[in-house]
């Protein structure tokens, strides 16, 4: 959670109307570059979240690889995920992806999240839970396309990677950047890492022999606030599961911009008409008793 | 037992309406349904309008900063919302029990129906003798609800139980499917067909 007089806010979940404050000053869209070419794994982005953010202990799992856990958890935000990837030539290339929040331009958790003021995009790009407002319905994680907020069963709040908002509010760089002992990490305005990123691409391509080599900016979420240099942008899925072509479930989109207002209107008019039969037809009146056939009054 | 208000009801509606339960009329009133009905009747809907309530309240927006204080806050809105709805698809799941041999459709529900227009209108004041226990429009609404509770049950429990254990596209759709079920029941509340009651 951050220091909201520090940061603009401009999308709040489960919001009617507009945010307060909204486009009244402008505000440097921030991007975090992870260089998956220089990351040498050595997780100290890792112990520099779980310090920063004062989060207890996780136990590790060890299933044969340097990773320390399968994925992320609701106190382990920031994971270092490694993968032996084999080229068709036979050989190996050890790939090594930071997994944390991507902090889409359109976050998909933003769109399902129902509570009020639980997720919050911030004018710089930061997609940030506000856990005194969460009510753990867990619809941001139907919503992810990155596969990213935890649950926590015990407080039931979803916690995920703030891109140390608090740090960036006080205009310092997010604590994983701050640990990078090689510079794997860099962290800017959006327009400048973009820069840095496609020109360090360019350098794979040209010097390197990376033919594929790319950045990972995927515009089906309108763009992320965490960007990559990939050895084979073609082929992103092979750093862990990065999706190729992530998606907001089109129930999250369509459904809550069009249908649910329209639905809602439909209910409406149903209680209008009833009001309106009953006005213009009015009740049914007490039914005559019926002859009887063989009764006296016949 | 013999009254002149039980008598508009023909006899192989009245034999069903014994079959449901001991039924005692006094002077000058009928009792339409019996105690167990009744009692089922209203615990239904008390835990019908506790899920309505609750699921408005995470539904819209603008509803959900009054209504969800009522309940204990948003987490605890959330939290009771399926518990209500398992205990409202339940007690109904009883009453379906209890009404199933009568809400079965018939000729004569046919019948009722091709006259609707004349029912809604208010220019049959009366049903058509053969109309059973129940008319066509209190069968129709009986099965809508049915066919809503099964839905409700399947999508509300991938939402419960949540995008990790069905995965995210099967509580992405759930939650629609629920919605619209759930504003279907809500319309239908305020759109009771005109019931063949004396009382």
């Amino acid at each position: 959670m951050a220091d909201r007089k520090a940061l603009q806010t401009e999308m709040i979940s489960g919001h009617s109307g507009s945010s307060a404050g909204q486009g009244m000053q402008r505000d440097l869209e921030v991007c975090k570059l992870v260089d998956t070419t220089t990351c040498i794994g050595c997780k100290a982005c890792e112990v520099a979240c779980v310090e920063w953010n004062d989060m207890p202990f996780s136990p590790t799992t060890f299933d044969n690889t340097y990773q320390t856990m399968p994925e992320t958890r609701w106190n382990f935000w920031n994971l270092i995920k490694f993968n032996e990837h084999q080229n068709p030539d036979g050989t190996i290339q050890w790939l090594m992806r930071k997994d944390q929040c991507m902090h889409c331009a359109d976050p998909g958790c933003l769109a399902a999240c129902p509570a009020d003021g639980a997720i919050v995009k911030y004018a710089n790009g930061i997609v940030d839970f506000n856990q005194e407002n969460c009510i753990g319905c867990e619809f941001c994680v139907s919503g992810c396309p990155f596969n990213i907020p935890r649950f926590n069963p015990e407080t039931k709040r979803v916690y995920k990677c703030t891109l140390c908002s608090d740090r960036v509010g006080e205009g310092l760089e997010p604590a994983c950047i701050k640990a990078c002992p090689t510079g794997c990490l860099k962290f800017g305005s959006k327009v400048d890492m973009k820069f840095i990123a496609e020109e360090r691409a360019k350098q794979l391509r040209d010097n390197f022999g990376w033919q594929n080599a790319g950045v990972y900016d995927p515009q089906s979420v309108g763009g992320t606030h965490v960007i990559y240099v990939l050895h084979d942008a073609t082929d992103p899925e092979r750093y862990g599961g990065l999706p190729k072509n992530p998606q907001i479930p089109w129930t999250y989109t369509v459904w809550k911009w069009l249908f649910k207002p329209v639905l809602g209107a439909f209910a409406l008019f149903g209680a209008v008409g009833i009001l309106f039969h009953h006005v213009t037809n009015g009740p049914r009146v007490a039914q005559p008793e019926p002859p009887k056939k063989d009764g006296p009054n016949g | 037992m013999a009254s002149g208000a039980v008598e508009r009801f023909d006899d192989k509606a009245r034999e069903s309406f014994e079959s449901v339960g001991q039924t005692t009329v006094y002077r000058g009133e009928l009792l339409r349904h019996p105690v167990y009905t009744r009692v089922l009747h209203w615990t239904v809907a008390l835990f019908f309008f506790l899920a309505l309530f609750t699921g408005f309240a995470l539904y819209l927006p603008s509803l959900f900063h009054w209504i969800t204080p009522v309940f204990g806050g948003g987490q605890l809105t959330r939290t009771l919302h399926p518990y209500f709805g398992v205990a409202f698809v339940l007690f109904f799941a009883f009453q379906v029990l209890n009404w199933l041999q009568l809400m079965l459709w018939t000729t004569a529900d046919s019948r009722w129906m091709r006259n609707i227009k004349k029912i809604t209108t208010g220019e049959e004041k009366m049903d058509p003798p053969e109309t059973g226990f129940f008319n066509a429009g209190q069968k129709l609404l009986f099965w809508e609800v049915v066919c809503g509770c099964v839905l409700y049950i399947i999508t509300g429990t991938i939402m419960w139980a949540g995008a990790r254990t069905f995965g995210a596209t099967a509580v992405a759709i759930s939650y629609v499917i629920h919605d619209i079920s759930a504003c279907g029941r809500a319309r239908e509340r305020s759109a009771q067909p005109p019931s063949p009651s004396a009382t």
